[in-house]
């Protein structure tokens, strides 16, 4: 019922259409995006007020012994001393700024501490994702409808590799390749070689999962008649694969991703202990232990941004794959 | 277009090396207890500028047989045959390279359903020029050249928006036409039609056909793969019948269709919709009183670009008790909204519906959930309809009003004996059942509620011929014996004849004819009806 075809006159209008649909689905985002920015603010606000101790005795640094004269001082100076619902308007209002506030203990703003370390933490969390989507396109593109051996020993790979925590992984990494083999660096910042074992500690997992829901769609793609019908073209298998399966088969895996490299935040942290590397991961450990709450607050902010970055990108990506959820 | 020459002169060009010979050829699938002979046995040969039809129900081994020969049988099939040759290529252990070469270039391929055979994220230009790039044409704007020659050929209009499209961006018909340019982008010696027109309306399956006879006037071997003998009538020279594997009856179209020898072919013909008798309906009550009315009722959508699609416009017709109303339209006209609305799915913008005498659009929600009941619905594909979990006995017991076990439990077995199922049915699973007997199992669930009406939307439409029959006598039956009303909903000229007392033609949301019958079919006034009954393909005009 649906299959009315546009004649030639309203094409035109059509594409023009389809293009405010995508400024619409993007406008829609950035506005629900903004809600999960609140919401996160909010959270952490929250969480951070419901944890034990003084806020004031943490802001004056770990090694302080104050004396209740200076405590008050301090709370004064932070706004400690005023109703919740007075901290939190603040708050949101110098957020609204792009006011993040000063860290109790770096003494620098927030944002800069953020800024010094974002780099190194982008750096792996993009190479890990890049090596997690390459590796599970080639693994489930090449494996899809092979005979059992094969698909069961990838599968079995995968299943090791998926149910490892990253932290396994790495040490099992940091044993094979840098403590026997001496190919990479056992920790620390310095260059590509640097990179490469945590990247792939984080990669791996992540891999495995990606890995068996590409090759699931593909496998159900490759039922479909119009691969019969590519094939009955004199097409090759490994052309009819990429040129016709994979595209149609990259939609739930371009979810997941989505899904996953929001998460990377998450597995710097460990990663990044693991590997003594600088990044948020660490900044996050160490602010947390020292009660910083505005860097606590900012890393939260942070990598709900990133979420909602990350989703908006995955929408965009849908309408370039698919033509359909743009022209439909 | 080609000219398509006579077909005396297409015959004078012919060889006497076939394009396709087959002998004995026995596909297979699986091993030991599983395994699973979907041909046995199967002979033939095909010359240039012929056609031949391989004719059979779902199962028959004529897909399977119309793959063999592109080396494409599917998935751990086993093919064995004393001789397989096509256009002077021995099959039997041919390379892969060599397979490559034969397919797209020399044998062209058309699969069934064009929106499921064109690869819905590539543009119909890239579809259709695969071929073309696959087998040396190099240069990109050679062949947007000649896609936009090919689809002209096919009788695509405005082929260049068209290759800019994607295939959902194109009517079925267009669709089908642009999947043939595909399949003869290389000018191949032999195209094979698998089920080319299944799923498409009267005239634009007549549009399909006559398309292929062009081509085939102009010296392509054709083999088309059809579960309908009516379909193959008018276009095919020879026919070769299926079943189970095996050829039972082969022979020139005119000799097998006039005068059938095998008994499983007599049984095909006597199921081709358009040629069955109607079934002696039975007669309406005295005077009876509407069971539904539907008064001047009009439909608008809001489109995605912000316009509205009226999708009915003031249709106005009753339906009366124990009798049956045929909707007869091709996609898009608006039979099926026009249900959805009769069976509260949707609320008219204007107008109203009476479900005996009372108008629903003015009664409380509460009063219209109970009147629900009186009025069922069967649709086309059941299994989509069944929880795949559930055994036919939940499926039809949910359907049922709060009863004592027992009682359900006895009412459900009736309910299958009325159907025409056995009660070790009621153990089975959705998937463990034929087409036939699903939709048996979606007309007992619609019985349960002892409706008044029965809304069937395209009901037959995915069955075999044979089974389609056997539906919809089952269905003149239960009206029969049960009293109930049909409003029954299809693409199909011919099945609507069978089974209505009156008939309605739907077209762009408008009614344009309705009458008893025999009276539209036979005297038909509007063009558009006129149209749509010359479209039907005519075992008895071969």
């Amino acid at each position: 019922m649906t299959a009315v075809a546009s004649s030639a006159p309203f094409a035109f209008i059509r594409h023009r259409l389809a293009r405010h649909r995508l400024v619409r689905v993007i406008g829609v985002r950035l506005l629900t995006g903004v809600v999960v920015l609140w919401g996160a603010a909010t959270l952490a606000f929250l969480a951070m007020h419901g944890v034990k101790g003084d806020p004031a005795l943490a802001a004056l640094g770990p090694d302080a012994n104050p004396t209740p004269e200076v405590l008050r001082q301090i709370r004064l100076e932070y706004g400690l001393d005023q109703p919740w619902y007075v901290q939190y308007l603040t708050y949101l209002g110098r957020l609204a700024h792009g006011d993040l506030g000063q860290s109790y203990v770096l003494r620098t703003s927030v944002a800069t501490a953020i800024g010094q370390q974002i780099g190194q933490t982008v750096q792996l969390a993009l190479s890990a994702a890049i090596i997690a989507v390459v590796l599970a396109v080639v693994v489930g593109t090449l494996t899809a409808k092979r005979g059992p051996v094969i698909r069961s020993a990838t599968s079995g790979i995968a299943l090791v590799f998926a149910s490892m925590p990253s932290f396994a992984v790495g040490l099992a990494l940091l044993v094979a390749f840098s403590f026997t083999l001496h190919w990479f660096p056992v920790s620390g910042n310095q260059g590509l070689a640097s990179l490469v074992l945590p990247s792939f500690a984080m990669a791996l997992p992540i891999a495995a999962v990606l890995t068996q829901i590409l090759r699931a769609s593909l496998e159900d793609v490759l039922e479909q008649p119009f691969i019969l019908t590519a094939r009955t073209r004199g097409m090759r298998d490994a052309a009819v694969r990429v040129r016709h399966g994979l595209r149609h088969a990259l939609i739930p895996l371009v979810t997941m991703t989505g899904f996953v490299v929001g998460g990377l935040l998450g597995g710097a942290v460990i990663t990044e202990t693991l590997f003594v590397r600088q990044g948020i991961g660490r900044l996050l450990i160490n602010a947390v232990q020292a009660k910083d709450v505005p860097i606590v607050l900012g890393v939260v902010l942070f990598a709900a941004l990133v979420h909602v970055v990350v989703n908006l990108i995955v929408d965009i990506v849908y309408t370039a794959i698919d033509p359909r959820i743009e022209t439909a | 277009m080609t000219a398509p020459t006579t077909p005396d002169a297409a015959r004078a060009t012919r060889t006497s090396t076939p394009l396709a010979e087959v002998e004995g050829l026995a596909v297979a699938f699986g091993s030991g207890a599983d395994r699973v002979e979907a041909v046995r046995g199967v002979s033939w040969r095909l010359d240039p500028g012929e056609c031949l039809a391989l004719v059979g129900e779902s199962g028959s081994g004529k897909s399977v047989t119309a793959r063999t020969l592109v080396g494409l049988p599917g998935e751990g099939a086993q093919v064995s045959a004393t001789r397989l040759r096509v256009l002077g290529e021995d099959l039997l252990g041919l390379g892969e390279g060599r397979w490559r070469e034969l397919r797209g270039r020399r044998v062209g391929f058309v699969l069934q359903d064009a929106l499921a055979s064109l690869d819905a994220l590539r543009k119909v230009g890239a579809e259709v020029g695969e071929p073309l790039r696959l087998h040396g044409v190099r240069s990109r704007a050679e062949r947007t050249e000649r896609v936009r020659e090919l689809l002209a050929s096919v009788g695509v209009p405005e082929p260049e928006l068209r290759a800019a499209q994607y295939p959902h961006q194109l009517s079925g018909g267009l669709r089908q036409r642009a999947l043939i340019a595909s399949a003869i982008a290389c000018d191949p010696e032999l195209l094979i039609a698998d089920e080319p027109t299944t799923a498409l309306d009267a005239t634009v399956q007549r549009q399909i056909l006559d398309l292929l006879g062009t081509l085939k006037h102009a010296g392509t071997g054709l083999l088309l793969i059809s579960h309908d003998l009516a379909v193959v009538a008018d276009i095919a020279d020879r026919v070769a019948v299926m079943r189970a594997g095996e050829i039972v009856e082969t022979g020139p179209t005119r000799e097998v269709l006039r005068d059938p020898r095998h008994e499983y072919t007599r049984a095909l013909l006597a199921a081709v919709p358009s040629s069955r008798r109607p079934v002696a309906l039975p007669a309406p009550p005295p005077e009876a009183p509407a069971a539904v009315v539907v008064e001047n009722v009009t439909k608008r959508f809001a489109r995605p670009d912000g316009g509205t699609h009226t999708a009915v416009s003031d249709v106005s017709f009753a339906v009366s008790r124990g009798t049956t109303l045929g909707i007869v339209g091709e996609s898009g006209s608006g039979k099926s909204t026009t249900a959805r609305i009769v069976l509260g799915l949707e609320r008219p913008d204007a107008g109203r519906v009476l479900v005996h005498g009372k108008d629903w659009s003015t009664l409380p929600r509460r009063e219209v959930q109970a009147e629900r009941r009186r009025i069922q619905v069967v649709y086309q594909d059941p299994l989509s309809s069944f929880d795949p979990r559930y055994t036919v006995e939940r499926v039809i017991s949910e359907a049922l009003p709060a009863l004592a076990r027992p009682a359900r439990r006895a009412r459900v077995l009736e309910l299958l004996d009325q159907v025409g199922l056995r009660p070790e049915h009621a153990r089975r699973r959705p998937l463990e059942l034929s087409g036939g007997q699903r939709q048996r199992v979606a007309i007992a669930r619609a019985l349960a509620p002892e409706p008044d009406i029965v809304v069937c939307d395209e009901p037959v439409s995915a069955l075999d011929v044979s089974i389609q029959a056997q539906i919809l006598d089952l269905l003149v039956e239960l009206q029969r014996r049960l009293g109930v009303s049909y409003l029954f909903i299809s693409h199909d000229l011919g099945v609507i004849r069978q089974v209505s007392s009156r008939v309605l033609v739907m077209k762009d949301a408008e009614i344009v004819e309705q009458g008893p019958v025999d009276e539209v079919f036979d005297r038909p006034r509007h063009p558009y009806t006129r149209r749509l009954l010359e479209a039907i393909p005519d075992v008895a005009a071969v």
